[in-house]
């Protein structure tokens, strides 16, 4: 099952994104939208932002955002002997880098490993250290700086290197899957509502550089002031959960979740309930006792304010090279959201006009 | 065969102590043609036989299979694979990695949680093995019936050349055993060695020369036995202070003792004497940490001189390590120099 979402799931993973160097994924994404929004442009943070019309009378406009970015590497010196030192792009798990092949995007795009020593001969007290980033470093096989200046330059970036795989039960793991889910969630939704008509317009904001500050859903947010959104990111599904228990059980393949707490609209959260509940959509819920880890944040409060949902995919092993998603929970998610836009209200307040969230003004 | 495609498809193959069929097979399908005889023994060393001019005399060639892997311990219930390391493996460079496990090379990941759900102690240490596990994607157990407690995990590492240097897995000794069948071949058709070469590729190596034990067995009128190795490379510390203890591009490392050997010292001469001799570029193994089969064979039945030459690889023991292009040919060129000239080394002269 899921060989389309798979497919559009390794082409997604397969085009870099790390945080502020979006470019040629936003180029991928607007060339994956064509047919099934009526426009897709990028603004001046480099957001992409794809508008479908509605067909209802008393229609609202609806955004539907994830976040384009991914954390990364950022090569910051070269040493005498060619060595690469870096620093990161958004929160990098040191654990994850000991000892792994990185793939850096320089003058042309080539490997490097991130050497340790061997337990022959390194101390009990290497073995076990947790370096900080700036004692690491790239190892291209170059002997001198110029030789390593051939290859890449102060600025450029790198990723963990990763392969996509398909694993048990339509499981997938791959690198920036955070929050490549959510995109691979909406890009699927495009085309789910391609065939039809939706009741409301539908915007859908894939933003930039939210690993480092929420930084494009805020002037996405700003631009767009929709009458309601839903954020589409990734939460914890962990099947190891954490050394206290305090994490909900939230898993893996039972469906995404459906966000709950301060930072959510409760009318709305409840509106996608009912629609999981009458369309049989298998959902999870995540509670967020206090807003900040989404772009929900911002666009929860853009302008005079937005009512905010959100659905998350959960996902093991945040921000490694090999986090995994379940592809029937990417489906799952979209369906609601498309279900949502062809709702007449959606709100589940009876604002149907979308009224109390225009104003006056 | 070119000896770099050797050192590739040597290296793509997953084999590690106990389980070294899929290794054992291709390099048998290499050398049969080439060879006078091949076995296996109860082992799994795989020895093949290329007679000499010399009717008598022999030289013992050894090179280890194995690379350092992992064995599941169980499938707990979540569907998690919690593991073993099969040979030395330090956990710090396990977190992300990608694996295949199981007969069937289910692909799976090496996972610890979140960073975001570790504590701020968590975050200060390294995982141990046993803390750590093999995520398959399954939800339950129930999912994962193809893998067992026994089976074995590798990593994903596929060779690659760039610049200089080959990246790889298992380059220790997968060098050695690309350098044996290249040696082989060396000697196949019409061209015969000066004495008999008995090469000998060896099983569980890292988890004890456990192989090397068996191969210097029944062996009669043994020259020395030459052991093809992998060897440690730190010359990364930018600390001026620091001796490496090989550098990546100074040529083959000699080694003089080591935790499991003290190389026989006619042998040790007569190594360097032939190096220099033919003017092959080489290093002496300036570090006498980790150990070999040389170690094994030399004390095998009434002794056999042995000597250790190794491939420097930066990183061993890890899903990537980086092996010099040219320090790998002098490695060859080294190994056929001391075959070739193997004769001037007196039957008995060893006796010192």
């Amino acid at each position: 099952m899921f060989e389309n979402l798979r497919a559009l799931a390794e082409k997604i993973c397969a085009v870099p994104s790390v945080s502020g160097f979006e470019g040629a994924f936003a180029d991928l994404v607007c060339s994956l939208l064509e047919g099934s929004v009526e426009q897709a442009r990028r603004d001046r943070l480099g957001n992409v932002i794809a508008a479908r019309e509605g067909r209802g009378g008393k229609k609202l406009n609806l955004l539907f955002e994830a976040h384009m970015d991914q954390i990364g590497l950022i090569i910051t010196k070269i040493e005498e002997n060619g060595v690469i030192r870096f620093s990161n792009i958004g929160g990098i798990n040191p654990l994850t880098l000991f000892g792994k092949r990185v793939k850096v995007f320089g003058k042309e795009t080539f490997f490097g490993v991130i050497g340790m020593k061997p337990p022959h001969i390194a101390a009990e007290e290497e073995l076990s250290a947790v370096e900080t980033l700036d004692k690491l470093y790239i190892d291209a096989g170059s002997r001198t700086r110029m030789e390593s200046e051939r290859l890449v330059s102060v600025g450029d970036v790198a990723l963990l290197d990763y392969h996509s795989s398909a694993l048990s039960g339509d499981h997938f793991a791959s690198s920036g899957l955070d929050d490549k889910a959510g995109v691979l969630t909406l890009l699927s939704c495009a085309g789910l509502l391609g065939a039809m008509k939706a009741y409301h317009d539908v915007t859908f904001l894939f933003s930039v550089q939210e690993e480092v500050g929420l930084r494009g859903a805020k002037v996405g947010g700003y631009t767009l002031a929709p009458d309601a959104a839903v954020v589409c990111d990734v939460t914890f599904g962990d099947p190891m959960g954490d050394s206290r228990g305090t994490v909900p059980e939230i898993v893996t393949g039972k469906g995404p979740a459906i966000s709950k707490g301060p930072g959510y609209y409760p009318p709305l959260v409840k509106r996608l309930c009912e629609i999981a509940k009458r369309e049989d959509i298998p959902v999870q819920e995540e509670i967020e006792a206090a807003p900040g880890g989404t772009d929900a944040f911002v666009i929860q409060t853009a302008k005079r304010g937005v009512y905010t949902g959100g659905i998350s995919v959960p996902l093991r092993y945040m921000h490694s090279q090999t986090e995994i998603i379940n592809l029937k929970d990417v489906y799952r998610a979209s369906k609601l959201l498309a279900l949502l836009a062809m709702e007449e209200d959606p709100l589940g307040n009876g604002d149907v006009k979308g009224e109390k969230a225009r104003g006056s003004g | 065969m070119e000896a770099v495609e050797l050192l590739k498809r040597y290296s793509n193959h997953r084999a590690a102590a106990g389980d070294e069929e899929e290794l054992r097979a291709a390099i048998r399908g290499d050398v049969k043609e080439t060879v006078d005889d091949v076995s296996v023994n109860p082992l799994g060393n795989l020895t093949a036989v290329r007679r000499g001019k010399d009717g008598e005399k022999s030289i013992l060639v050894t090179a280890h299979m194995d690379e350092v892997a992992f064995m599941v311990k169980a499938v707990e219930k979540s569907g998690l694979i919690r593991m073993y390391a099969v040979g030395g493996i330090s956990p710090k460079v396990l977190v992300g990695n990608q694996v295949l496990v199981g007969r069937d090379r289910k692909p799976g990941v090496i996972a610890y949680r979140s960073y975001h759900l570790m504590t701020p102690q968590e975050r200060k240490k390294i995982p141990e093995i046993k803390e750590l596990a093999i995520d398959v994607g399954a939800g339950s157990s129930e999912e994962v019936r193809d893998v067992g407690p026994g089976d074995y995990a590798y990593f994903m590492s596929e060779f690659f050349a760039q610049g200089d240097c080959y990246f790889g897995k298992a380059f220790d000794d997968r060098a050695g055993c690309a350098a044996l069948t290249w040696l082989l071949g060396e000697y196949g058709g019409e061209t015969r060695p000066e004495v008999t070469v008995v090469a000998t590729y060896t099983a569980q190596e890292e988890v004890g020369l456990r192989g090397g034990q068996t191969a210097g067995f029944g062996l009669r009128n043994v020259l020395f036995n030459l052991n093809l190795e992998g060897t440690t490379c730190s010359d990364r510390e930018l600390k001026t202070s620091y001796t490496p203890i090989t550098v990546s591009g100074a040529g083959p490392a000699i080694t003089f003792m080591d935790r499991t050997s003290v190389t026989n010292r006619k042998l040790f001469e007569f190594v360097t004497g032939v190096a220099q001799k033919r003017g092959i570029p080489y290093q002496l193994k300036k570090g006498v940490a980790g150990g070999t089969d040389a170690g094994a064979v030399a004390l095998t039945g009434e002794g056999i001189p042995a000597v250790t030459i190794s491939l420097p690889i930066r990183y061993i023991h890890a899903p990537w390590g980086i092996a010099n292009r040219s320090d790998f040919d002098n490695y060859l060129a080294l190994a056929d120099a001391i075959v070739g000239e193997s004769p001037g080394f007196g039957a008995r002269g060893a006796k010192t």
